[in-house]
């Protein structure tokens, strides 16, 4: 599986052309490349490099694992997803699909671009970004569930005014996501380092995706059911659990066997919507719910973590506006992730918040932030 | 040259009366109006209004109904009118539903010229909305396709307003400067016109008459209590999605909520000017120049103001919304082959700058769409021709075409860079023309007292042309459509004060460039162009009894239109959209506009009554239920509320039943006093589209009465002021459909001030 993810990476790079004649303009300008881009074509660095064992991790009597079903389903009754296939509750893909591709043209045009990204580039990722109904709209309105919600009964309350500011934990697209991406469009726009700008909406986007899955199961429980399909559309583009794409790409290819595991749960919470199809939910039913969220957001924050864990080895291994690029993205994926860390382990979360909050380029430093990471997000 | 009386018309005035007989007989209008008693102008049918169509389901709203009711608007003018059913997507937007169908399915007519062109899309349009109430006589609403006389899009009945005509002075010259001032407390509506009538007739009755103003208004946040969604167990909140409201405190529980009262994405600017000269060459004859300008300002649509679960700050908002409307008409005759005659060439340019503002992405995009049309009428009636003995026939005929070319463009910027992209197309293709028009003859035959017959046809064609933008994957169109329609009728006074009428009507409705062309987003999700659609035509059968004596005057007709090769709404998958177009594949749902594979069906039943009482006393009241149905395409997840999902479901925004009453009183002395009521019940059967559509709260809408008070002074012609209490119970209540709630407790305030020099 590994090898398949880290293929379908090199072919997102490769099919961008080896050209650095790229267009690089909507408009239709051909444009000559200002200069290559330092992070695409690096060698294999020795200290990103990971090979997830989990061979030790025992997981819970009542996940769902429709790979290996267990007699009695882990207490799972018989569903529509023990088949270990997505079946679409809707009529046809969620619109998390296009937003996810949209992220991977983003990429091509940014962070996976030969060249180093111009403005040019940026505005016409941002273009992508930007689109009506698409990442720009979601990122605003982005919750996270980890968080308490806002007060009352508003389950969309971050959309409202003054409360971004008043619940930024929650809020956590409108309060945390969209300042980061707004500023690193218009930095890079100024061609102001231009990697760390791609590298800075590259952690963000990712820390959107991961906090959507968790999310649309939320409101695929009382606003609309489709959103289940939704939260597999942002992992995936809802593809075969051997065809990842998407966020999945990433983290298939720094810990495959925590691809599966968030796949896994994302079924659960599908089998969950078989079980109990009723709009809204039916509270009897809950229990499966919260088996599928707290699967789900195990092996979701250990797959973020490990390609966390990754780009604080790129560090050793770059330099220049690479290595600054590698900086800014852990500043930012860390920052995002702490929370989360800090409530599974303190201290070691405490000792990765030292990092990622000014990453350097010490290998001790590094080593003991991947320590960090390995300790806090042991099994998926 | 007096208007004619209201005795009953012939019904070879079905095909004349909206363009021919009444403009040419009531050239001139009466400035006296308040001399007919107050309580004439109650009608309730084609009987009492010359301007409406005797043989089909019809009634009518004149000057003075506008005065006594004091609509927000020309759409609004229409809510106590049998079986019309106004939605709002917006404050300021306004679109009439007849017999279930709306927007491209109903034909709108100013003065007998099309408002309609090939951009009107699906669905409710704002269109009716940007004709100034001021500048209209009246207006008359047909119920029923109307194809034959008016052709393409008149499948659910045709609107025909018609124009302020200037005044008949009561010596050879006069002049009358008025002042018009309007004021609301629910949107702070400020809106003042002033006019000038000026006539000058000849002893020999050759004159020249003006009658034109200007005019401007303000209207702000609107106020009226929330509409709940009716079923507030469930998670689906207890408000709907839209409108959202000013005071809302989304930290508090809805029952610890402040009072909801001030709907965001409201209001609107308004500045109106019209001039009308007629130059009236000898008895019979007369000369039209005219011209309306209409400009909405800033008026944000309300269900996307936000869209729902959008942030605050996100909005659609109309910055402009135009209509210029220039024609001259000649109305004459020419022998006993063209007794009556008319011919009109008009220009008229329909312009709209929309700008979405869209914080999260630090952007804003407008798109500018402009469509010119220019259109020649023609058409004409014979002298009454003995066919055979005791037996007259009418036989009328004409030909009329129109050419649309629409103009389209989108760009947008970022706020924070400065960084502005154009589009590689706008909403239409850039250069699209449309051209459109026909031939048609009418006979009407009256084969001794008691029966009249009449039949028709139309033989109409419509071509389109729009280039391809292949940056955006979009196909070129060039489509070309025919359709022969027709129609027959039969009235007969079966036992006098009774007649019974019956009516089958064919029509048509050729695919326009908003179906083939058009890239929205529309209340229900994004909808993208299908260049491969036909015609949709409806088959209408109606039955009707209309009673009338002195005091009681009454109107029940039963219809079934059989929509065939219907164009509707289909919910599409991500899959389906067009290449190259983001915004679709990223929409919560999606539509495209496609011809069903079965037929769709829209039955009901109307009714109206007015009773004359004693004392100056007058009651109305009417009724109208239409249920639909048509094929399923397209789905949604199971176990969403409220809609059907069978093999055959509802149509999308069908209007539940609805109705109105009213009571006027008036005294010789000028005071004036009555008051109405407008009800609906809840509407539950929701089609796959209303599911998706922000408009409609997800359990259906629920059912209101609300109760309007009317007070009125009016001296002579000099001074008329009028009072409105709206929703004198402040209920809660929104017409199925509309994003907005209807207004609050409040007061219109009308002031009109004039006098003839």
């Amino acid at each position: 599986m590994e090898s398949r993810a880290s293929l379908a990476l090199v072919g997102v790079i490769a099919s961008l052309g080896l050209s650095c004649t790229d267009d690089n303009d909507r408009t239709g300008d051909q444009t000559t490349c200002i200069g290559p881009n330092e992070l695409v074509g690096q060698p294999a660095c020795g200290a990103a490099a990971y090979q997830e064992d989990v061979s030790a991790c025992l997981h819970a009597a009542t996940d769902y694992e429709p790979r290996q079903l267990t007699a009695d389903h882990n207490g799972w009754p018989a569903c529509i997803a023990d088949d270990d296939a997505w079946h679409l509750i809707g009529a046809g893909p969620p619109a998390a699909v296009s937003r996810s591709l949209a992220f991977e043209a983003m990429a091509t045009k940014l962070w996976l671009n030969p060249c180093r990204p111009s403005p040019a580039d940026f505005l016409s990722a941002r273009d992508d970004y930007s689109t009506p109904e698409g990442l720009a709209s979601r990122v605003a309105r982005r919750q996270d569930i980890s968080y308490p919600e806002v007060p009352g009964d508003d389950k969309f309350a971050c959309g409202n005014q003054g409360i971004p500011e008043a619940y930024p934990d929650r809020c956590a697209g409108p309060a945390k996501l969209k300042p980061l991406i707004d500023a690193a469009f218009q930095r890079g726009s100024e061609a102001v380092e231009p990697l760390s700008q791609a590298a800075r909406i590259e952690a963000a986007l990712l820390w959107f995706f991961y906090l959507s899955m968790s999310s649309e199961i939320w409101t695929c429980g009382f606003n609309n059911i489709n959103d289940c399909d939704s939260a597999a559309g942002y992992y995936t583009q809802i593809t075969p659990r051997d065809a990842p794409a998407g966020l999945a790409v990433y983290v298939a290819a720094v810990g495959p066997e925590t691809h599966q595991r968030i796949y896994d749960a994302l079924l659960a919470a599908r089998c969950w919507r078989d079980i109990d199809q009723a709009m809204p939910a039916t509270p009897a039913f809950v229990g499966y719910y919260d088996r599928a969220q707290a699967q789900l957001a195990k092996a979701a924050l250990r797959g973020v973590a490990l390609i966390l864990r990754q780009r604080v080895g790129e560090i050793l291994c770059a330099g220049g506006e690479a290595r600054a690029a590698h900086v800014a993205f852990v500043e930012v994926l860390g920052g995002l992730l702490d929370h989360a860390a800090s409530g599974i382990a303190g201290g070691a979360a405490a000792s990765l918040r030292v990092f990622t909050a000014s990453p350097t380029a010490d290998p001790s430093a590094v080593a003991a932030a991947q320590a960090a990471i390995d300790t806090i997000f042991t099994c998926p | 040259m007096a208007c004619p009386s209201r005795a009953r018309a012939p019904r070879r005035a079905l095909l004349l009366r909206l363009g021919l007989v009444a403009t040419l007989t009531c050239a001139w209008r009466a400035p006296a109006a308040a001399e007919e008693s107050y309580e004439s102008v109650v009608v309730t049918g084609p009987d009492d209004d010359p301007d409406a169509d005797a043989g089909r389901a019809s009634s009518s709203v004149d000057r003075r109904d506008l005065d006594r009711r004091l609509p927000r608007s020309t759409p609004d003018a229409l809510r106590y009118e049998p079986g019309v059913f106004v939605q709002q997507s917006a404050h300021g937007q306004g679109s009439a539903y007849l017999r279930g169908l709306t927007g491209q399915q109903t034909l709108l007519l100013f003065d007998g010229i099309r408002l309609n062109n090939s951009t009107y899309r699906q669905g409710p349009n704002q269109y009716f909305f940007t004709l100034d109430a001021h500048a209209v006589r009246s207006i008359a609403v047909t119920r029923g396709g109307a194809s034959t006389r008016w052709g393409s899009d008149a499948l659910g009945g045709v609107i025909a307003a018609l124009p302020l005509e200037p005044s008949t002075p009561p010596t050879g010259t006069a002049v009358s400067p008025r002042l018009f001032a309007r004021g609301a407390t629910a949107d702070r509506e400020r809106g003042l016109r002033l006019q000038l009538d000026l006539t000058t007739v000849t002893a020999a009755g050759i004159g020249i008459g003006f009658v034109g103003g200007f005019g401007a208004r303000r209207a702000t946040l609107l106020h009226g209590p929330p509409v709940l969604n009716p079923d507030r167990s469930t998670d689906a909140g207890a408000l709907p999605w839209v409108p959202r409201y000013k005071e809302y405190d989304p930290t508090l529980p809805f029952d610890r909520q402040p009072t909801l009262s001030t709907q965001l994405g409201t209001g609107f600017d308004e500045l109106t000017g019209d001039g009308r000269l007629v130059l009236q060459l000898r008895e019979g004859e007369r000369l039209t120049v005219a011209g309306y300008a209409y400009r909405e300002y800033d008026a944000p649509r309300t269900d996307q103001c936000p869209p729902p679960t959008a942030s605050y700050d996100q909005c659609l908002t109309y910055e402009e919304q135009f209509r210029h409307l220039a024609y001259v008409a000649w109305d004459g005759r020419l022998g006993a082959i063209a007794e009556s005659a008319r011919a009109t060439l008009s220009w008229q340019e329909q312009h709209e700058n929309r700008r979405l503002d869209l914080p999260a992405a630090n952007l804003v995009g407008h798109g500018v769409d402009t469509v010119e049309t220019w259109g020649v009428t023609l058409h004409a009636a014979t002298v009454p021709l003995a066919v055979a003995d005791g037996v007259a026939a009418t036989l009328s005929y004409g030909a009329d075409t129109y050419f649309d070319w629409v103009r389209s463009q989108a760009r947008h910027a970022y706020t924070d860079t400065g960084d502005a992209v154009a589009e590689s197309r706008g909403q239409y293709l850039d250069g699209a023309t449309y051209t459109y028009g026909g031939l048609f003859t009418d006979l009407s035959l009256a084969p001794g007292d008691r029966v009249e017959i009449d039949g028709g046809a139309r033989l109409g064609y419509a071509v389109a042309h729009a280039r391809g933008d292949p940056a955006s994957g979009t196909a070129p169109v060039d489509r070309r459509f025919t359709a022969l329609v027709g129609h027959a009728g039969v009235s007969f006074a079966a036992a006098p004060p009774l007649t019974l009428l019956a009516n089958y009507d064919y029509s048509f409705r050729a695919p326009n460039l908003d179906d083939m062309t058009a890239r929205q987003q529309t209340g229900p999700g994004f909808q993208f162009e299908n260049p491969r659609l036909h015609p949709e035509r409806a088959h209408t059968f109606e039955a009707g009894g209309r009673l009338k004596t002195v005091a009681l005057v009454a109107d029940l007709w039963l219809f079934e239109t059989l929509l065939v090769d219907a164009i509707t709404k289909v919910a599409m998958s991500a899959t389906d959209c067009p290449p190259s177009t983001p915004q679709c594949t990223g929409s919560w749902s999606r539509f495209q506009l496609q011809n069903s594979p079965s037929y769709s069906e829209l039955r009901g039943v109307e009714a109206a009554a007015r009773l004359r009482l004693p004392y100056r006393v007058s009651l109305r009241a009417t009724v109208a239920y239409v249920w639909s149905e048509g094929p399923r395409q397209g789905s949604v997840a199971e176990g969403v509320y409220g809609v059907a999902l069978g093999d055959r479901v509802p149509l999308s925004r069908t209007p539940p039943l609805h109705g109105t009453a009213e009571f006027a009183w008036t005294h010789a002395s000028g005071v004036s006093a009555g008051g109405g009521l407008q009800w609906a019940a809840a509407q539950r059967r929701l089609a796959i589209a209303d599911y998706t559509d922000g408009r409609i709260p997800k359990y259906g809408t629920p059912g209101f009465a609300v109760v309007h008070l009317r007070g009125a002074y009016r001296l002579d012609t000099d001074l008329v002021v009028a009072i409105v209490v709206e929703n004198l119970l402040n209920a809660s209540y929104r017409f199925h459909g509309s994003s907005v709630n209807g207004a609050g407790r409040g007061l219109i305030v009308h002031l009109e001030a004039g006098h003839w020099l």
